[in-house]
């Protein structure tokens, strides 16, 4: 179960100290990198967070972490409080919502487009085009494919979802049959 | 009763000895008696005689004998007759008395118990009277009751009739807007499903870069 007040609080202590050094892209990366980490290897979670293990040695778990990480001395002091305060299990959610504080404070969104094809350049910049009007922030996109949509495209920003794909057309065209006496 | 009788038995019985107490002295005269009887038969015989011959005053002479029979009957009679009136004449008065009184009182109370049965007779005719007057009052209420019910019944029929048949109605209604809805819903997804293969089989990439453009297009005019 994700912890997002939680994790919000934790985040945005971490974003200011980031902010008053200037290093909250670094921390954001580093963040992103070891939730990658954790979902890569999900026996690191337990171990940073099962109780059962000592927590000088989960301690020196998550030093040995930053320390490849090279992480600079507030992150990885932050991170151990993490550890001692037993909270190392929201660690991905603080990534998460760290990131949206960095969006925030670059006037970035992160967008997801689905498409039943691979869209060319030009058509991927005239969604970022039309998503950063709509939203009135820069757009950074990711894609993917799903040939179910048949056609057409479904961007998400946010809260924001744009369905233009031929699948939901048709439902929609099924349902208003359907709706109608 | 049983007074009346001790009475009367021994007066009975001093009756029969006065009778029998002059016996001896008839017995006595009876030869002097014998020879008048004789002479008395003899008399009716010799009676026409005399009648013919003129003896008639002989033969109708009295006997001292015989009145001194006739005198001790008398006696006798009349001394019974005393013995009776001293002896029987209270007891039988006080018990014709207590008769008549019996009598009398069974006659009343016979009356009484007649005018009773009268008095029955005549209450239990009104009261049949009565019975039959509310036999035919209950039987009079029974009927307006039934035909208060046949009525009922039959509202209550012809209402449920109404329903039975307003409630068909709409289950004839339901299943057949059901079975619009069903064959609505069925010919949908099978136009979608048709529409879906035929626009899969038909788009090509360009046709899905149009679209995309379409759709942006659209999206900016909107916003």
């Amino acid at each position: 179960m994700k912890q997002t007040i939680l994790a919000r609080r934790y985040a945005k202590a971490l974003f200011m100290v980031g902010k008053e050094k200037g290093v909250f892209s670094q921390y954001n990366e580093t963040l992103r990198t070891l939730k990658d980490v954790y979902q890569a290897v999900p026996d690191i979670a337990v171990a940073l967070a099962n109780p059962m293990y000592p927590l000088d040695l989960r301690e020196k778990l998550m030093d040995g972490i930053t320390a490849s990480l090279q992480v600079d001395k507030p992150l990885g002091n932050f991170l151990r409080l993490v550890v001692q305060k037993k909270r190392a299990a929201i660690i991905p959610d603080i990534a998460e919502e760290f990131a949206a504080l960095v969006d925030a404070e670059n006037n970035v969104c992160q967008g997801h487009v689905v498409s039943a094809i691979a869209l060319n350049d030009d058509t991927l910049k005239k969604v970022r085009e039309t998503l950063a009007k709509l939203t009135g922030k820069d757009v950074q996109l990711t894609t993917s494919i799903d040939t179910s949509i048949i056609g057409g495209i479904i961007a998400k920003v946010g809260d924001l979802v744009l369905d233009g794909s031929i699948r939901t057309q048709i439902a929609g065209l099924k349902d208003s049959i359907k709706g109608r006496e | 009763m049983k007074r009346f009788y001790n009475r009367l038995i021994p007066t009975l019985f001093l009756t029969l000895c006065l009778i029998a107490a002059p016996l001896p002295l008839m017995a006595t005269s009876s030869p002097a008696e014998g020879t008048g009887h004789e002479a008395a038969a003899t008399a009716p015989a010799s009676h026409g005689e005399a009648g013919a011959t003129g003896h008639h005053g002989e033969a109708g002479t009295v006997t001292k004998a015989q009145l001194n029979d006739l005198f001790w009957r008398v006696v006798v009679f009349a001394v019974l007759v005393i013995l009776l009136v001293k002896f029987t004449a209270k007891p039988l008065g006080t018990a014709l008395s207590a008769r008549r009184q019996q009598v009398r009182e069974e006659i009343e109370n016979l009356e009484t118990r007649r005018q009773d049965a009268e008095k029955a007779y005549q209450e239990l005719v009104a009261k049949l009277e009565g019975i039959e007057k509310d036999i035919k009052e209950i039987v009079d209420r029974a009927v307006v009751q039934a035909e208060k019910e046949r009525v009922r019944i039959i509202e209550a029929a012809e209402k449920s009739a109404t329903d039975i048949t307003r409630q068909a109605e709409m289950a004839v209604q339901k299943e057949l807007l059901d079975a619009k809805r069903l064959l609505r819903n069925e010919m949908a997804d099978k136009a979608a499903a048709m529409a879906e293969q035929i626009i899969k089989n038909s788009l090509t990439p360009d046709d899905q870069l149009r679209i995309v453009d379409q759709y942006l297009s659209k999206v900016e005019a909107v916003q």
